[in-house]
């Protein structure tokens, strides 16, 4: 009995105690700072101006697409604002077969070989690195296509664009400098018609300068594939690429 | 364990495992594990730093940050040093101090981008002169004008009459020679010139409303005429008071018609007329009206333009001999009346433009001998060397080293010759230049009928006085404050030849520029005295102080401000040369029997090729830039390593928002480690070797097509200009609440915080049949200037790669994304 | 003539009666709504009008906008019947009312078995309503309720027949005369007035006691198959019935319309300050009825039963002999009923939980509960 009386106590108690309830909508609630309602544009209040820049990641990742940054940008650049489309990929080159490509990253998977053994394995496979094989090797091996490249551009080993079917070398080490290599060079570049390190237009041959092939008794020598040939002159040179290009019916330039 | 928080703060300050060192004799305490450069930064002692990114590991690339280990025998990079307990560090050491100079100047000299254009600085009036030169490139003549025109009235005028001192700093003269910056603005005035007599003006700005005030301007030369085009274009009205016949000065009354055509300058003057500013000649101040006739007309202020007009005298005996003239009296008859008498022999005193336009005119009017006579070298000479030497080729004899005695005249007093004493250069003098010294013992006389003396000329003051509070100065020029041009009576101003002394035309320019926004500011009420101070105070505060810091100065008052810039030495790219744009002039004979223009003239595609040479000298990070902050602080004004080594990379903007020069990176790999580690997407990495490392996106793609999300990240790291935002005015920003799912992804993925979630939940106000957009923020929308800077102004053409050892940079053409079609509707996560 | 002038006098009084009853009882469930709400730290209805005063007429527009239907299977003249009933009891019982001094509509010299009589009105409604709607669930609900009401029927009467002991007639009239100078009954018979305010909680089917409603709130009871305004009016019964307890306990044990400045106004031969007494004293029961609601948790079917049959008849009972036994042995009775009932009282209060405490261990003892 004296429980109940109790009980009826608290309750008058609470007769004229402060309401809870908030009068909505003349008093709205306060939320704790950090809730998450309607969304505002914070001004800067040390410029008085939106802190905004206008780089439109809010839009474009918003999963419901509800959000249209309008601005003027204060240089005209070329491209629309690209940012907002989506970042596709760069389609896969024709002529790439990355079919070909696949055993050499089976084997990272299997054996986890690092990054320039597959780069090599794949320059071994194409002859040189293209775009769609770097891709497909930044995907299945987690490294981002920049990374490759920043690799790839490091070692003179790699070629990121295709040489031609026969690698010229021309030995520049110690002894075939002094015994005239740089002459070999420039007959070269006259017959093929393109400078050192380029390819000629039907990509047939590439012309390129090595260190030290380790024949220096026969000093100068370049090698054009498999083949060496050494005691080299200009006009040995010349024949020699006169022939190979009669052979292969190639054409200067 | 901790419970209340006085333990913790105990606890904390109890640390076991803080350390003390020393950095700079100050002791420092630190975490363990703290780098010293963190430590140091915990103090608030400054280490530079470039490559270090305070949230990623640093890797010492710059090594910039190094510092001086007491014990250890090399210096250490500070900012992966461990500090240790005990250290003592120093960082400031002429050692340090001297490896930090040396890496900066490595840095710089890979660095083919300038801070701020030295030609632009060296210019009195400033122009702009990298972006019209651009201008010119693109065959845009019309905004080149336009954007002259923002510093210089008359781009036909001074292209024929300037002395050109932007071209001697000019960059350029690292690759072969300074680009012919006069001569190609003379091109763009003059393509523009005959549309403007009769079309469109090509103003900078749209004239303002007009304000009712009225400023007279007493003086029609060249500081008159700039002064009248500004004042004009703040809407004020201007009339001109001109003594002479014809409104130009010294323009006119001075300088020949075969430097300076007369309805060339006619045209150019129309243009001030068509934009309706009044002129009145044969009014000479003190003669035909005062001072005080002109407020009393309703003036509201008074600009004296009044030019330097008297000559100064030989004071040798005999200068009142018959045949004696001064080289202003003696040009000015001759455009006056349109002849003058020229003697048989004559003898021209003196080494300036002056004087070779005496002597060139005597030439031309039929002299045979015409001597001119200079008592310093021909270094020294203050005409311009071509002027000099197209002298020289029409035939006039230059005496050097010699200074006149005295005149000898016959019984009629007429000129016979000239009695000259030859002088040899001994110490400078005030001036910078070295005085000449009398020989004794070598007078000798030269034989001529005709003297003129071109030896200086001062202002003529007459009309003005002290008491209307026009104060002299002891060099007989008018005394101004130095900003605001005022003179004691705060309603007349002052500028141009009657302030500085004889000078030349683009500093008149200049002046009257200044001036008239002096006046404007003056008009609206700005406090002058506060104004002047501001100003003063500007200049002299350091450099990048005044460039960056926040002044609460009135924008038409910042605008007269001088910042005279610091310019550090970095290279170029110096393996194409290319001669400048040459103009095709008369030959010797053609022209020294006739007044006829010398300089014909540049062909379109001779402008071009010659405004295509412009350097760019300008990087929208001066001020910001740390590398500029450093180097200036250690004194790289000297470069060692100018070779012919400097890379020169193309620009790449081909995204809209980030845009990136790579000639300004200094491969410090902030950027890549931002975008790899802080952002994931992973865009850049270090490509090449050595020499020719750049960082770059993978293939050189475009930023959109290696899964750049445009946040701006590597933008605010990078400490040069390297890689810049396209800055953007946010003019207004919807939100669709009505298919809002408040995830606050957006809110997450900002990384300006410029987006905020309320505690606003209700949408009681939606509808479900229309779409609840609001705009969460509108701006009123600004009229687009129509000089609005484009691509254009901040690297204008994309150059042509360089092959350089190794890794070849070329610019992509076979990109196949689309980027015209405007947006394919792709989603994120797509790819 | 005069029968047509009786009978028009008759329906008007009727009508009057009713609407005040129906007005009472809309004032009620507003009152209810706010005071239970300020108890409870929150607003309640505070919208609909100044204060939210119109709350139960929206209420009331609301129900009466609801759809009325009845189940096929149910006896219609009973169905309809049965919540036209239930209002007879308090509508009859207010005309009886000493309202204040020289105004009682209706005074009967059988006034407190009238009262007892007409509100067994009530239970027979809800028994019809169960059984009309031909739902078994009802009809259970409504026998319960039934029982309830009935088995606190007799407490109450208990103490009303102490109250005609003490005042010696049936007449409320009477009652209130007995009861002046302050000479009221609840104040030297505690106990009694604690007696009839449980049985008059229990009969109205409110506070502790209300078990039949809340199993209507939820699942079945008598007003499961009624909707609209036939539930209106069972609904309406409720509040009304507050007001009528809550009158007949001010007449019998408080006072009635006593109180200070009795013939202060005087307006066509009625007094109105007693009225205003008269009210005042109403509502605060029916106030205490709201707080009593609040507080205290609802008792179990069984508990309830046990609780009438087992505590409050004996007691009851116990209390008449004691009156009775003062009544007629003690010189000054009055006094002595003063304090037996103050001393009965005290006694209840106090003994009521240590015994129902003891009950229940020696009841634990002879079956333990199993735990595992």
């Amino acid at each position: 009995m004296l429980g109940m009386f109790k009980a009826m106590r608290t309750t008058l108690r609470h007769l004229p105690m402060k309401k809870i309830t908030v009068q909505y909508p003349e008093e709205r609630p306060r939320l704790p700072e950090r809730s998450r309602g309607l969304f505002r544009v914070v001004i800067d209040p040390a410029s008085g101006e939106p802190r905004c820049r206008a780089c439109t990641l809010c839009e474009t990742n918003c999963p419901v697409q509800v959000i249209r940054v309008n601005y003027t940008s204060k240089y005209q650049l070329t491209a629309p604002n690209v940012a907002r489309v989506a970042t596709r990929r760069v389609e896969v080159q024709p002529g790439i077969d990355l079919k070909k490509l696949q055993p050499v990253l089976d084997d990272y998977h299997e054996h986890g070989t690092g990054l320039i053994a597959v780069l090599q394995n794949a320059q071994a496979v194409y002859g040189y690195l293209p775009r769609a094989a770097l891709q497909e090797v930044s995907l299945q091996t987690g490294v981002s296509l920049s990374q490759i490249y920043g690799v790839s551009s490091f070692y003179n080993q790699f070629r990121l664009s295709p040489i031609g079917k026969r690698l010229i070398d021309v030995c520049h080490g110690t002894a075939c400098h002094v015994a005239g290599a740089q002459q070999i060079t420039e007959a070269l570049e006259e017959e093929l018609g393109v400078a050192d390190g380029k390819t000629t237009k039907d990509m047939e041959f590439t012309l390129g300068s090595v260190a030290c092939m380790g024949a220096c008794s026969q000093a100068p020598v370049m090698r054009i594939g498999d083949q060496t040939y050494g005691n080299l002159t200009p006009d040995k040179t010349r024949k020699v690429i006169r022939d190979l290009m009669e052979q292969v019916g190639a054409k200067k330039g | 364990m901790a419970t209340t928080a006085e333990d913790v703060t105990r606890a904390q300050a109890d640390r076991p495992d803080q350390i003390t060192l020393t950095i700079d004799g100050q002791e420092v305490r630190c975490d363990r594990g703290d780098t010293i450069l963190e430590a140091a930064q915990r103090a608030g002692i400054h280490i530079p730093t470039l490559c270090y990114e305070p949230r990623l590991p640093a890797t010492a690339a710059c090594r910039v940050c190094l510092v001086e280990i007491e014990g250890a025998r090399k210096m250490a990079p500070s900012c992966s040093t461990a500090a240790a307990e005990g250290m003592v560090v120093q960082t400031q050491t002429e050692k340090v101090r001297a490896m930090r100079h040396l890496y900066l100047e490595l840095l710089l000299s890979d660095h083919n981008s300038f801070c701020t254009p030295p030609c632009r600085d060296a210019c009195p009036t400033h122009i702009k002169i990298p972006q019209f030169l651009d201008f010119i490139a693109h065959k845009d003549y019309k905004n080149g004008v336009r954007k002259l025109r923002e510093d210089l009235p008359f781009p036909s005028m001074l292209g024929r009459v300037c002395p050109r001192p932007c071209e001697g700093p000019c960059r350029r003269q690292l690759v072969e020679h300074p680009i012919t910056i006069c001569w190609l603005h003379r091109f763009m005035g003059d393509q523009c010139l005959e549309e403007q007599q009769t079309g469109e003006l090509l103003l900078p700005v749209e004239p303002k409303a007009d304000t009712g005030r009225r400023i007279a301007i007493v003086g029609g030369g060249p500081a008159g005429l700039s002064a009248a085009f500004y004042a004009r274009l703040e809407g004020h009205a201007v009339k001109i008071f001109e003594a002479l016949p014809k409104p130009g000065g010294m323009v006119r009354y001075g300088i020949p018609s075969y430097r300076m055509p007369r309805d060339v300058l006619d045209k150019e003057l129309n243009i001030l007329w068509r934009m309706g500013v009044e002129l009145q000649v044969n009014s000479r101040l003190g003669v035909d009206f005062q001072l005080e006739d002109l407020f009393d007309q309703g003036f509201d202020a008074v600009f004296l333009a009044l030019g330097a007009f008297n000559s100064n005298t030989m004071n040798i005996p005999g200068e009142d001999a018959d045949g004696v003239v001064t080289a202003i009296d003696f040009l000015g008859e001759l455009e006056i009346t349109g002849d003058v008498h020229v003697g048989e022999k004559v003898a021209v005193i003196g080494g300036g433009f002056t004087a070779m336009d005496a002597c060139r005119t005597s030439v031309r009017k039929g002299a045979n001998e015409v001597t001119c006579l200079y008592r310093r070298s021909r270094k020294e000479m203050p005409a311009h060397h071509t002027e000099v030497d197209e002298a020289e080729e029409e035939g006039v004899r230059l005496e050097l080293l010699v200074a006149p005695v005295r005149i000898i005249a016959d019984e009629q007093n007429r000129v016979t010759g000239i009695e000259m004493q030859r002088m040899e250069l001994g110490e400078p003098d005030a001036s910078g230049r070295r005085r000449p010294v009398p020989v004794e013992g070598s007078e000798f006389v030269v034989e001529c009928d005709q003297v003129i003396a071109a030896i200086g000329q001062y202002p003529k003051l007459d009309g003005t006085s002290e008491e209307q509070g026009v104060k002299r100065t002891k060099w007989r020029t008018v005394q101004v404050d130095d900003w605001t041009f005022q003179t004691d009576d705060p309603r007349v101003f002052a500028g141009g030849d009657v302030v500085l002394g004889a000078q030349t035309v683009i500093q008149a320019i200049a002046q009257g520029k200044k001036a008239a926004w002096s006046v404007d500011a003056y008009l609206r009420g700005a406090d002058m005295k506060e104004a002047s101070r501001q100003l003063a105070e500007l200049k002299a505060a350091p450099f990048l102080a005044a460039l960056t810091q926040k002044t609460d100065l009135d924008p038409r008052v910042a605008r007269m401000a001088e910042i005279p810039p610091v310019f550090i030495d970095m290279t170029t790219d110096v393996t194409r040369p290319s001669p400048p744009a040459e103009m095709p002039k008369l030959g010797p004979e053609e022209r020294k029997t006739n007044f006829t223009q010398i300089e014909l003239g540049f062909p379109e595609d001779e402008a071009v090729r010659g405004a295509e040479l412009c350097l760019d000298c300008y990087c929208p990070a001066n001020g910001k830039c740390d590398l500029q902050r450093y180097s200036i602080e250690y004194e790289v004004f000297r470069n060692r390593f100018h070779g012919g080594d400097a890379h020169n990379y193309p620009a790449d903007f081909r995204h809209d928002f980030i845009m990136r020069e790579p000639n300004r990176c200094i491969n410090c790999g902030r950027c890549v480690r931002v975008c790899r580690m802080e952002v994931g997407s992973s865009c850049y990495d270090n490509m090449g070797r050595g020499f020719d490392s750049i960082v770059s996106t993978a293939d050189n793609l475009p930023l959109q097509s290696v899964g750049c999300v445009s946040c701006g990240k590597c933008a605010e790291t990078c400490p040069t200009g390297a890689i810049e935002t396209n800055p953007r005015l946010l003019g207004s920003y919807d939100l669709d609440e009505s298919r809002c799912m408040f995830c606050g992804e957006c809110v997450e993925v900002c990384p300006y915080d410029a987006l905020e979630q309320t505690d606003f939940f209700e949408l009681a106000g939606y509808s479900r049949t229309t779409m609840a957009r609001e705009s969460l923020f509108v701006r009123e929308p600004v009229p687009v200037d129509p000089l609005r800077e484009t691509v254009t102004d901040l690297v204008p053409h994309v150059r042509d790669s360089v092959l350089g050892q190794g890794w070849v940079w070329e610019p992509i053409q076979d990109d196949p994304v689309d980027l015209t079609s405007g947006g394919n509707g792709d989603g994120p996560g797509q790819g | 003539m005069d029968l047509l002038l009786d009978i028009i006098r008759l329906v008007v009084s009727v009508v009057i009666a009713y609407v005040v009853v129906f007005a009472a009882a809309l004032a009620n469930i507003v009152f209810e709504r706010r005071t239970l709400a300020f108890m409870q730290d929150r607003h309640g209805p505070n919208r609909v009008g100044p204060h939210g005063i119109f709350q139960s007429v929206a209420d009331a527009f609301k129900m009466m906008g609801k759809e009325d239907f009845r189940p096929a299977l149910a006896d219609p003249w009973i169905f309809t019947l049965a919540p036209i009933m239930v209002m007879i009891g308090a509508v009859a019982v207010q005309l009886t009312m000493p309202y204040t001094k020289g105004f009682t509509p209706a005074d009967l010299n059988v006034g407190l078995i009238y009262i007892v009589a007409v509100t067994s009105f009530t239970t027979m409604a809800i028994l019809l309503g169960g059984w009309a709607s031909r739902n078994k669930y009802s009809l259970v609900g409504a026998l319960r309720s039934a029982a309830q009401m009935v088995s606190y029927e007799i407490p109450m009467i208990l103490a009303l027949l102490i109250v005609a002991m003490v005042v010696g007639s049936f007449s409320l009239d009477a009652v209130v005369d007995a009861q002046a100078d302050y000479r009221w009954i609840a104040l030297y018979m505690p106990f009694t007035f604690l007696l009839y305010a449980i049985a008059a909680i229990a009969e109205l089917n409110r506070g502790p006691f209300d078990l039949p409603e809340s199993e209507s709130e939820l699942v079945s009871g008598y007003g499961t198959e009624y909707s609209g305004m036939r539930f209106g009016m069972f609904f309406l019964n409720e509040y009304a019935g507050m007001t009528i307890m809550s009158m007949v306990a001010v007449t019998l044990f408080l006072g009635g319309w006593h109180g200070p400045f009795e013939d202060a106004l005087v307006v066509g031969g009625v007094a109105i300050v007693p009225l205003v007494w008269f009210l005042l004293k109403t509502y605060v029961l029916v106030f205490a009825l709201v707080w009593v609601r609040l507080s205290i948790p609802r008792l179990q079917v069984d508990q309830l039963m046990a609780f009438a049959w087992k505590v409050l008849i004996p007691l009851g009972l116990l209390n008449i002999a004691l009156t009775a036994a003062v009544m007629l042995w003690v010189p000054r009775w009055r006094w002595g009923l003063f304090v037996v009932g103050w001393v009965s009282f005290f006694a209840f209060v106090g003994l009521l939980d240590p015994i129902l405490k003891r009950r229940l261990r020696k009841q634990r003892e002879r079956v333990p509960v199993v735990t595992s």
